[in-house]
C-alpha cells in the first residue's frame, strides 16, 4: 500500500540532506511512497536552496504526476513545498521584528539575554550559529506564516500543514522527519522547536488536530562534519567553524536533557565524523566550483557548499524512520523517551553499503545506487546520450522513440543527471555533481564505489572508463557484478547495453507501448536491463 | 590449373566462373554482415552507420576487384589461344556485374528487410 512520508529540511545542511533524499528517491529506494518535502530556510537565495529547487524541478518533471511506482528509478512521488522566512527591508533583525523599545520591560529582558550585535545583525542570511536567538525566531516565523497563510510565500507551508492534517486520520499516523545540523544556525535553531511549531502552526492555520499527539517525529542529530575559513563581516556576528564541535557537544547535552525535546521526538539518528577539520568546504569549492575560488560566505547565493556522504547517511536515516516498526515508535511516544540510533564505520574510514542501510538491504542498495550512476553515464547529453535516442528514435535503428510530448521529460532527465553525476561545462570539462562530491568527501578509495569511476574529467576520459567492469570495488559487496562487452571494435559498452535493452524489450513488448507515462516505463526498462546486465538476478 | 585448349572446356569454365562470382558475392556479404556487427553503436547522434557503410562498400570493392584480378592474372594464363582468352575476358567482365550486382542488390534488400539490425543501419533509414 502506498504511503505518505513528511520530511523537513532546515537550513543549508538541511537543504543538502534533502538533495540526498531526492537522489535516494531517484535510485528507487522509496518505492511506493509519496514524500512531502518541506524546505525551510531564512534565506531564499541561498545557493544550496537554489540547487535543491533545480533538482526537484528536474525530478518532478521526469515522471508524470501519478501513483508511486515500484522497482524502478524515480519511483517515489515527491511533493515539494518551501518556506523562507521574510526578513526583508527595515524589518530584518531581532529588534525590528519584536518591536524593541515599545515595551520597556520586555526590551530590558531582551537586552539581558542578547548582546547589542546579536539584536541588530540582519537575519536575511540566517541565524549565524546563534541558536538561542534562532529557535525563538524560527518558531515565531512559522506560527505567524501559518496564521497569515493567505499571504504570498506562506501558501506552500499551509499546503504542507494541510497534508499533515489530512493524513492524521489514516491508520498509519503521519511520520515527520526533520533534517538539519545541530551545530550551525537555522537547522540547529529549528530542530528542538519544530514539533511544537508545527502543532501551533496547525492550530493557527485552522486545523483542529494535535500534531504532537497524532504524529511521530524523528530527526537527525548531525554533528559538525565540515569547516570553513572564518568569513569577514562588518556586523561581527558570523558563524565560526572552529566553534562547531563545541556547538555540537552542547546541542547533544541539550537534546538529552530537555524534557520537551524528549517528549516530542520518538527517534534521533546521531551522526558525525571523527575529525571536523577533514572537510573544508571552501577548499572543495575552490577546486571544484566553476566560479573559481570561492571564499566562505555567511549566506546568500554564493553559499553553495559541496555535498558530503554524511548527508546521504541522513537521507538513509529518514528512510529508516519511514519504515520503522510502528510499535517501537508508539512505545517511545508513550514513554516520552526517544530512541537514539547510531552506527560506526570501519576504523580505516572505508565506507560500505551496509553502513547506510540494513545488512539485508545492502545488496539492493548497491545495485540501485550503482545502476543510477551507470544510467547517468548512458544518458549524459555529451556522452552516449541514450536520452537523445529516446527523444529522436535515432541510433540508425528503430529503437525506443519518445518523440513529441516527451521532449521535456527527456530534457529533465538530462538536467537531473547533470546535477547527480557530472555536467559538461566549457571546453569539454566536467563539473562535479552530487555523487562525485560524495566521493571526494569520503577521500580517495573510501567511498562505496571504485574511485576510478569518478576520475574522468572530460568526455574523452569517460569513453575510456571501463564502467562495465569497475563500477564496484574489487573487494566487498558488488565485486562480482560486472559485464563483458564481447568481441568487436572500439568502445562496445553502450552497444552491449543497447543490445540488452532490446532483448528486455522483446521479453516485455508492452512495457512502453501500454504505458501512459512512457518516460517512467523507459526508466523501468533501463532499471530492469541493468539489473540483469550487472547480474544481480543471479544468486 | 589444367590448360584450357578447347571451346567446350572454356564454356564449362565460363559457367563455373559465373557461379563462383555469385558465391564470392555471397561470401563477401557474410563478411560485411560480420564486420557491421563488430562495429558498435556509439550512442548520442550516432554516426556509427557511416563506419558500417564504408566497410560495406570497401568489402564489396575488394570482393569484385579481387575476383576480377584472380581471373585476369591467374585463370587467364591457363587459357591457350587469343580467341578463347578474349571470350573469357568477356565472361570476366560479366562476372564483375554479377559479383557487384549480387553483393550490392542483395545487400540492400537485406538492409531493408532487417532495418533493425546493425547491417540494416547502413542505410540510415529513420
Amino acid at each position: 500500500m502506498a504511503k505518505d512520508f513528511f520530511v523537513l529540511g532546515i537550513g543549508g545542511t538541511g537543504m543538502r540532506c534533502l538533495e540526498a533524499l531526492v537522489h535516494l528517491c531517484a535510485m528507487g529506494m522509496f518505492d511506493d511512497t509519496t514524500i512531502h518535502m518541506l524546505a525551510v530556510d531564512t534565506d531564499a537565495q541561498n545557493g544550496n536552496f537554489q540547487r535543491l529547487r533545480q533538482l526537484k524541478e528536474a525530478y518532478c518533471n521526469i515522471r508524470k504526476p501519478s501513483d508511486p511506482i515500484t522497482r524502478s528509478f524515480f519511483s517515489a512521488q515527491i511533493k515539494y513545498y518551501e518556506y523562507a522566512t521574510k526578513y526583508q527591508g527595515a524589518i530584518n533583525n531581532f529588534k525590528s521584528i519584536f518591536g524593541h523599545g515599545k515595551d520597556q520591560i520586555a526590551s530590558d529582558l531582551a537586552d539581558l539575554a542578547f548582546t547589542k550585535e546579536v539584536e541588530e545583525f540582519p537575519l536575511t542570511e540566517g541565524y549565524r550559529a546563534r541558536t538561542y536567538l534562532g529557535s525563538m525566531m524560527i518558531y515565531d516565523a512559522i506560527v505567524k506564516a501559518a496564521r497569515e497563510h493567505n499571504k504570498p510565500g506562506n501558501t506552500e507551508l499551509y499546503k504542507f500543514l494541510e497534508q499533515i492534517d489530512n493524513h492524521m486520520d489514516d491508520q498509519n499516523k503521519p511520520r515527520i522527519f526533520i533534517m538539519g545540523s545541530v551545530f550551525g544556525g537555522t537547522g540547529a535553531s529549528a530542530i528542538p522547536v519544530i514539533p511544537q511549531a508545527l502543532k501551533q502552526a496547525l492550530c493557527q492555520a485552522g486545523f483542529s488536530k494535535d500534531a504532537l499527539g497524532e504524529c511521530y517525529f524523528g530527526s537527525t542529530l548531525l554533528t559538525a562534519y565540515f569547516t570553513f575559513t572564518k568569513p569577514q563581516d562588518p556586523s561581527k556576528v558570523v558563524a565560526e567553524a572552529d566553534k562547531f564541535a563545541l556547538n555540537s557537544k552542547i546541542a547533544m547535552m541539550f537534546y538529552n536533557d530537555d524534557k520537551d525535546v524528549r517528549s516530542t521526538y520518538q527517534r534521533f539518528y546521531i551522526m558525525g565524523t571523527e575529525e571536523v577539520g577533514d572537510w573544508k568546504v571552501d577548499d572543495e569549492t575552490s577546486v571544484k566550483n566553476e566560479k573559481g575560488k570561492q571564499k566562505a560566505t555567511v549566506g546568500g547565493s554564493t553559499q553553495e557548499n559541496p555535498s558530503h556522504y554524511i548527508e546521504l547517511l541522513a537521507a538513509c536515516a529518514a528512510r529508516d524512520f519511514c519504515n520503522a516498526d510502528i510499535e517501537k515508535l508508539k512505545d517511545a511516544k508513550d514513554r516520552k523517551t526517544p530512541e537514539y540510533l547510531y552506527r560506526s564505520v570501519n576504523a580505516d574510514g572505508v565506507l560500505d553499503f551496509c553502513d547506510f542501510v540494513d545488512d539485508q538491504e545492502a545488496k539492493d542498495f548497491a545495485f540501485k545506487f550503482g545502476a543510477l550512476i551507470i544510467y547517468s553515464i548512458l544518458a549524459n547529453k555529451k556522452g552516449y546520450n541514450f536520452s537523445y535516442a529516446l527523444a529522436h528514435g535515432d541510433q540508425g535503428n528503430d529503437f525506443i522513440s519518445l518523440k513529441g510530448d516527451y521532449d521535456s521529460q527527456v530534457t529533465s532527465l538530462l538536467n537531473y543527471f547533470a546535477l547527480f553525476s557530472y555536467d559538461n561545462i566549457g571546453q569539454d570539462q566536467f563539473k562535479d555533481g552530487w555523487v562525485r562530491q560524495l566521493d571526494h568527501s569520503a577521500g580517495e578509495g573510501k567511498f562505496l564505489f571504485n574511485s576510478a569511476m569518478f576520475a574522468p574529467t572530460n568526455q574523452s576520459n569517460m569513453k575510456d572508463c571501463k564502467w562495465n567492469e569497475m563500477l564496484y570495488k574489487k573487494d566487498g559487496l558488488g565485486k562480482e557484478h560486472k559485464f563483458s562487452t564481447g568481441l568487436g571494435f572500439g568502445d562496445r559498452k553502450f552497444d552491449t547495453f543497447k543490445k540488452a535493452v532490446n532483448s528486455e524489450l522483446k521479453a516485455n513488448p508492452d512495457i512502453i507501448a501500454s504505458s501512459t507515462d512512457k518516460m517512467s516505463s523507459v526508466n523501468k526498462l533501463v532499471f530492469q536491463t541493468l539489473y540483469k546486465l550487472y547480474q544481480f538476478d543471479k544468486k | 590449373m589444367h590448360p584450357i585448349t578447347k571451346l567446350p572446356q572454356l564454356e564449362a569454365l565460363q559457367s563455373n566462373t559465373m557461379i563462383y562470382a555469385a558465391i564470392v558475392a555471397i561470401v563477401a556479404l557474410v563478411v560485411a554482415w560480420l564486420v557491421a556487427n563488430a562495429i558498435p553503436f556509439e550512442g548520442g547522434q550516432d554516426r556509427s552507420y557511416v563506419k558500417r557503410r564504408i566497410a560495406f562498400i570497401a568489402i564489396g570493392i575488394v570482393a569484385v576487384a579481387g575476383f576480377f584480378l584472380y581471373n585476369d592474372l591467374y585463370v587467364l594464363d591457363s587459357i591457350r589461344g587469343k580467341a578463347l582468352q578474349s571470350k573469357f575476358m568477356t565472361t570476366n567482365f560479366i562476372c564483375v556485374g554479377i559479383n557487384a550486382g549480387v553483393y550490392f542488390i542483395l545487400g540492400v534488400i537485406i538492409m531493408v528487410v532487417s532495418k533493425f539490425s546493425k547491417f540494416g543501419s547502413i542505410l540510415n533509414r529513420k
